[in-house]
């Protein structure tokens, strides 16, 4: 491999001036540039408070009902007010896990039938650590994301 | 009126926002190279642990109180400090000002008397939801005793992480409690001198005659007094202005002894450097380096020297060739170098730049740093490295407690166990 010192004073080498810093339009102009709408952000599309949001991996079969496998991204909103039927992240007795909120009944529902809902009691500690807005499913590279 | 939003124990409290499990135990969070306790919240402190001292000497300690200690995270830090004042400044009328990693200051001009309290009491309760930090608000007429009001928001749990000083009776009271010492602008220096006086408190500091203060430390001291009084005399600045210079320097893991690893080191400095310039969109029009052994080695040297950048630059490449030429410069053979570091000076915003007919300009040269700038901030800080960055193996920080980079690396985002 060769590697190219930079100095910041090259001398003796041919230099093009920034005369002419923008191209100079000829000829007949696109018929589509009145039309540009800039391209299309997902960001935009999935997240609907930026400073709020956060990633996760999920790990575990406890929601596949509601099309979360294990290994899928969750776009995980800390801003949304969490209400009935969301599926939410809690913390339970120092655990982080995702479930659907079931309030009428105290309860964290799984979305899967081998699993038993969690019943609320009055002395269990949970918190709701946001809202899972969506779950983004890998469908190449064996159901995982490229940059796992 | 002014407030200052003030993040609890703000390292320690990063820590525990993905780690429920942790919560309720105590954390202390190591400086780079793990040498000392840097930060550590209320439990740690109770079990004795000192900020500043070597982590090495209280290591048993913290073990033994159950403490859990982290390297630092400033990847971690940085990320949600900026959501924070990202939320904050959304959420109030007339902007932040943001005063270090952990607190900033807010106008509440606008916001009526009558419904201070509980305008402070939502922004605390929105950054609990939304960042998972607990956070102070104090509010007074001035900055100074708005800061001074901190010091009850922490020491009254009853507040409830928010303390209003509206009136004079209300901060006399409280000017009586704290010490000087703790008064916003007073370093360890003056407080010795104050002391002196028979000035023990921020009350009676507060009640030091103008001509006294100017006699003892001029107008900042006059200045500070008079905002004790409850008369506004330092304005808040929401309009950040770009740093006048930028500094990356550390000190090394060993102690290195070679031209070599010096110059890796200066050349890594000098690329962490560019990032934050290009950040703020600024030229940088002067450069210069130092290397230096421990103060207290057998045999001390460390010396400095710099350079212009006709026409100025960010370009990472032009910056770490300056930084490498000059430690040749530096370099004695026969010292062992602790430390080395790169300062960028002379920094001017990006549109003020000459066209210097006589320096060599490359269009080319701010597509390829967009290009290293977006590489490493997806695929995490030295993805793309310049070939005389070097490996980082000698003179890399030891971070060996260190929490994964939760918010901004993909390979590192939490894993949640669905059950």
């Amino acid at each position: 491999m060769k590697i190219n010192p930079i100095g910041f004073v090259s001398v003796g080498e041919r230099r093009l001036f920034p005369l002419y810093l923008s191209r100079v339009a000829a000829g007949f102009p696109s018929p589509a540039d009145d039309y540009l709408d800039g391209g299309l952000d997902l960001n935009e599309h999935l997240i609907v408070h930026p400073a709020a949001t956060y990633f996760a991996r999920a790990e575990g079969d406890s929601m596949i009902e509601l099309g979360i496998f294990s290994g899928d991204l969750l776009i995980i909103d800390r801003a949304a007010q969490a209400v009935d039927g969301d599926v939410v992240v809690v913390a339970i007795d120092g655990l982080l896990t995702i479930k659907v909120l079931d309030l009428a009944h105290s309860r964290l529902l799984p979305a899967n039938k081998l699993y038993r809902p969690i019943e609320i009691s009055a002395e269990s500690q949970v918190d709701i650590e946001g809202v899972v807005l969506h779950a983004v499913h890998h469908l190449r590279a064996g159901g995982r994301g490229t940059c796992l | 009126m002014i407030g200052l939003c003030d993040m609890r124990s703000f390292y320690c409290s990063c820590e525990k926002v993905f780690r429920p499990d942790i919560r309720d135990r105590g954390v202390v969070v190591t400086s780079n190279n793990d040498g000392v306790v840097v930060a550590l919240d209320d439990k740690a402190k109770a079990a004795g642990i000192k900020k500043f001292e070597p982590y090495f000497k209280q290591r048993q300690l913290i073990e033994r109180a159950g403490v859990l200690a982290f390297s630092s995270n400033y990847e971690l830090y940085g990320e949600v400090s900026g959501r924070i004042m990202a939320t904050l400044s959304e959420l109030v009328p007339n902007g932040i000002e943001v005063y270090s990693i952990d607190e900033c200051f807010v106008d509440f001009s606008a916001v009526p008397r009558a419904e201070l309290k509980a305008f402070a009491a939502m922004l605390r309760d929105t950054i609990w939801q939304q960042q998972g930090i607990k956070m102070g608000v104090s509010i007074a007429p001035t900055k100074t005793l708005a800061k001074l009001g901190q010091s009850a928001v922490k020491q009254y749990a009853q507040l409830e992480g928010v303390c209003v000083l509206e009136q004079a009776h209300q901060w006399q009271w409280l000017g009586a409690r704290v010490d000087v010492s703790e008064v916003w602008g007073i370093g360890r220096k003056l407080t010795g001198k104050l002391k002196a006086r028979a000035l023990r408190t921020a009350g009676d500091l507060a009640l030091m005659s103008q001509a006294d203060a100017r006699a003892l430390q001029g107008v900042t001291l006059v200045r500070t007094v008079r905002e004790l009084q409850g008369e506004p005399c330092i304005d808040i600045d929401s309009q950040p202005q770009p740093k006048q210079s930028i500094i990356s320097s550390r000190s090394f893991g060993q102690k290195q002894t070679g031209l070599k690893p010096l110059q890796e080191a200066v050349s890594h400095y000098a690329v962490r450097a560019g990032i934050k310039l290009r950040a703020q969109s600024s030229l940088c029009f002067r450069l210069s380096a130092w290397i230096q052994t421990s103060a207290h080695d057998a045999q001390p040297y460390a010396d400095e020297l710099s350079v212009s950048l006709p026409g100025g630059t960010a370009d990472s490449r032009v910056l770490s060739s300056a930084a490498v030429a000059l430690v040749a410069r530096l370099y004695r053979p026969g010292y062992r170098y602790a430390k080395a570091g790169v300062a960028l000076n002379d920094i001017r915003p990006e549109r003020f730049a000459q066209c210097d007919l006589l320096a060599p300009r490359s269009e080319n040269s701010a597509r390829l740093m967009g290009v290293m700038d977006g590489v490493n901030q997806r695929f995490g800080s030295g993805a793309i490295m310049l070939a005389r960055q070097g490996g980082e193996a000698g003179f890399a920080m030891k971070r060996a407690m260190k929490s994964p980079s939760y918010l901004t690396r993909w390979q590192e985002i939490p894993r949640i166990r669905l059950g």
